[in-house]
């Protein structure tokens, strides 16, 4: 199959075997490949009511037919398994030159399966598939694993690790690679760390066959140079996507004290501008991508290199825990990845642990004398460790915060910013209707990056609840992940401006397989129902309820800045709910129609 | 840097900053005293709309944002000579102000 | 003319490989290319790119006279005149013959300048 290395690996971990077999072409025509084929797999997998830790439960690594071609951002792996912070549906996606070096080794995805009885880490050079004792590797941090690893193996592999957050089964740790990127969402490093999966190294060879050699080259080149034209490319590579920090804030979207407002007035020291000044000192590219939003920093004062922080760290270890200084945020960011948490759901959980404290809803018995307040950062750094280790009150926050607020009981509820489990990421959105959609109806829980819709509230005009918002929420959600299905970036065509209409021809020249953008919209379809419907699978009564926004969203007003006052009422948020599962074709439940389903080739596999 | 042709040979070499300027001169927008670039969502709003007679040096972005016939919102990033600046930020003759949304396509 | 480098601006991305191996081989492999990329990470975050200076040693120490000029002036080897004895790739005080299990003769950079045209932190030129 040109564009595939047509292989996929399978360990499994129990039995300390590794296998080989051919990537079925048929999965490959219904879900392409990435995203697509890691929830094909799930679903079809992993049995249901698996225990997320146990040993019935899979981690699929999985690399679409762009990844690792010269394809402007084409470095993008997607990891999917049942989350054990939300019992449903997790999938990660994470940048660097991982899926590029997996495809040269001569397999398009590997699905880890089983638990071992000790530590160990894959190893993959081209055919040579080992699993070995990493007893020397268990306890240390992620950073500090790949520096080995890549000096005991040689700089040519690509390391992937999790940290002693996943070895404790913090409910949100996740996988570092290429010394500051992560899969980080849901908690798909902690099932390695339950796996004894310490980490994976890979090296390639091989090369991935090209259909039509010419028609590929000169479509890529075309690729390249549209993004090197574009007016924007100049400001993503020189800030990231740190640079949008001090617009969030402008429009009242930078998460703030636990969500409490969507300004935070000490902003300006966060800003991209002041963090190129004083902390960066390069600039870090994904693979294959000619617009590098990675800023590798260090930071003096802490003595340390990281690569970040980029926007949501800002946003929720920054402004969202009133830290002012960058220094302390790189800080705060080099600590989760060398322990190996997920920045935003730590953030979010660090944040309503202070509110909690402040509001009195735990004291300082509850957290061995620490005294937590919102911009103290000393104290930040050590809940953060405490987390990690789950120590004292960490072991409360380390399942996330909707298990904290139901453990605690009483008002706690209404702090804990949360949609199906998963903490929400960086955009205040309680005057951004089409956003807060967004979050009620991601298929992993509140996570921003599957419809980014809030410059459409901005366009349209914060205050309508009306139908065009949810068609973009549903359009957008079929866009963005088809990117994840191919594994590549959708940064070329969000941020600079690349024309979508690159993509379907550059994949049939690379594939041979005649394939037209509808198609291809239509494979993204079918992944979202699929998902939607392992959650409803896996999760007793899933319905309307689980798509229900935070309790802070319709419960209480915005607290101070330019949005002070907003907030989306729950007959507001409910009405957008309805539009949605109208426009998509599900129930008034959110179930998907048996019609809906056989219209995407799924009743085979939903039933 | 400047290269050199040598005879017979063919040079691949990037543009340098200021060929690559002149040769985006038909993308610009003119307002008096400054040059301005928008991008993207904002070029699209732009289009045709810009004020005939605005004389922007002076001004803040803030105040610039304002008399332009978009929402300042959509504006996510203000790059003023390839720096990143501040709403208040105060604009000079000269001046290259470019207007970036935070989303470009889509 | 050769193949220019300045590393200081490399942000790692490989595409300058990526174009490279599709121009010599048709293929997508940056280990078939004949630039290198070296990460110096976690310390102190940068990348050195090592480019071909057209020195002209590698000509000089082939003992079977397989490597000669193509017409933008580049050294090349001839695959079917290479004994694949390697001492070219011994003696480049550069690093920039590269081997690949896949093909017998080494390979090195011929100019072409595709790599120019895909890297987007204006890393490469050529003069």
């Amino acid at each position: 199959m040109f564009g595939y290395a047509g292989r996929v690996l399978r360990i499994d971990l129990t039995r300390r075997v590794t296998t080989t077999e051919p990537y079925d072409p048929e999965i490959a025509r219904r879900f392409l490949g990435g995203r697509g084929f890691s929830a094909y797999t799930l679903y079809t997998e992993v049995p249901t009511g698996a225990d997320p830790l146990g040993p019935d439960n899979k981690v699929i690594v999985s690399t679409g037919p762009l990844s690792g071609t010269l394809v402007p951002g084409a470095g993008k792996t997607d990891i999917t398994t049942k989350s054990p912070e939300t019992g449903g549906y997790a999938s990660a996606s994470v940048g660097g030159l991982l899926c590029a070096e997996l495809k040269y080794a001569g397999y398009d995805a590997i699905i880890v399966e089983g638990i071992s009885q000790s530590p160990v880490y894959l190893f993959i050079d081209d055919d040579l598939v080992e699993l070995r004792d990493a007893s020397h590797l268990w306890g240390k941090g992620s950073l500090t694993v790949e520096e080995q690893l890549k000096t005991e193996l040689g700089e040519a592999f690509q390391i992937a690790s999790v940290g002693p957050a996943a070895e404790n089964l913090v409910s949100y740790a996740c996988i570092t690679h290429d010394f500051g990127r992560q899969a980080g969402r849901g908690g798909v490093g902690t099932v390695l760390g339950a796996k004894k999966l310490k980490a994976i190294a890979v090296r390639g060879s091989k090369s991935i066959p090209i259909a039509d050699v010419e028609t590929f080259r000169t479509l890529s080149r075309a690729m390249f140079k549209a993004c090197m034209e574009s007016d924007a490319a100049e400001v993503w590579q020189k800030y990231g996507t740190a640079g949008v920090v001090s617009w969030a804030n402008e429009i009242g979207a930078l998460p703030t004290r636990n969500f409490q407002s969507g300004f935070f007035e000490k902003c300006d020291s966060l800003s991209g501008e002041v963090m190129r000044d004083s902390i960066v000192v390069s600039d870090k590219a994904c693979f294959a991508c000619p617009c590098p939003c990675g800023k590798y920093s260090h930071t003096e004062k802490h003595g340390v290199f990281v690569e970040g922080p980029e926007y949501e760290t800002t946003a929720l270890l920054g402004a969202n825990c009133a830290i002012a200084d960058i220094e302390d945020v790189a800080y705060a960011n080099y600590l989760c990845d060398e322990l190996g948490l997920d920045t935003i759901s730590t953030g979010n959980c660090v944040a309503f642990a202070i509110e909690c404290f402040e509001k009195g809803i735990i004291s300082s018995a509850d957290t061995g004398g620490l005294e937590l307040s919102f911009g103290d950062s000393a104290a930040i750094f050590k809940l953060i460790g405490m987390i990690a280790a789950r120590e004292g009150i960490g072991e409360l926050l380390a399942s996330g915060v909707k298990h904290a607020a139901e453990v605690l009981g009483g008002k706690a509820a209404d702090l804990a910013v949360q949609v199906k489990g998963m903490e929400m990421s960086g955009y205040e959105s309680r005057s951004a209707p089409a956003m807060l959609l967004s979050y009620m109806t991601c298929d992993v829980g509140a996570h921003h990056n599957r419809s980014w819709a809030i410059t459409y509230d901005l366009e349209v005009g914060r205050d309508k609840i009306s139908a065009d918002k949810a068609a973009k929420v549903i359009e957008l959600q079929h866009i963005r992940p088809l990117f994840d299905v191919l594994g590549a970036c959708r940064l070329q065509w969000v941020e600079l401006g690349l024309s979508l209409e690159h993509y379907a021809p550059v994949l049939q020249a690379l594939t041979g397989q005649d394939r037209s953008w509808d198609d291809l919209m239509r494979i993204s379809e079918r992944v979202w129902n699929l998902t939607r419907s392992y959650w409803i699978r896996e999760t007793a009564g899933f319905g309307r309820d689980w798509d229900s926004p935070p309790p802070r969203t319709w419960k209480e007003p915005v607290a101070t800045g330019p949005t002070k006052g907003s907030s989306v009422s729950w007959e507001d948020n409910q009405r957008l709910l309805d539009m949605y599962y109208q426009q998509r074709g599900w129930d008034e439940n959110g179930i998907p129609t048996p019609a809906k389903l056989a219209e995407l080739e799924l009743t085979d596999i939903v039933g | 840097m400047t290269p050199r042709l040598a005879a017979g040979s063919e040079s691949r070499y990037r543009p340098d900053e200021s060929e690559a300027q002149s040769a985006r001169r038909d993308r610009r927008e003119s307002a008096i005293g400054v040059e301005i670039i928008p991008v993207g969502l904002v070029k699209r709003k732009l289009a045709g709309r810009m004020p005939q007679e605005l004389d922007a040096a002076g001004l803040t972005v803030r105040e610039l944002l304002l008399q332009l016939p978009i929402k300042p919102e959509l504006v996510a990033f203000v790059v003023v000579n390839g720096r990143l600046v501040r709403r208040d930020h105060r604009l000079s003759d000269n001046d290259v102000v470019k207007l970036v949304p935070a989303v470009g396509g889509g | 003319m050769q193949l220019h480098a300045d590393s200081a601006r490399c942000s790692g991305c490989r595409a300058c490989q990526l174009a490279c191996s599709l121009h010599l081989f048709g293929e997508n492999n940056p280990k078939k290319a004949a630039l290198g990329i070296i990460p110096h990470f976690p310390k102190p975050g940068s990348f050195e790119v090592t480019t071909c200076t057209q020195c002209g040693e590698c000509a000089d120490v082939c003992p079977a006279d397989a490597i000669h000029q193509n017409e933008r002036g580049a050294y090349y080897i001839n695959s079917e005149e290479c004994t694949a004895c390697e001492a070219c790739v011994e003696v480049c005080p550069e690093h920039v013959i590269f081997m690949h299990p896949d093909h017998a003769a080494p390979f090195e950079c011929d100019l072409c300048g595709d790599c120019v045209d895909v890297c987007g932190m204006r890393v490469l030129w050529i003069e």
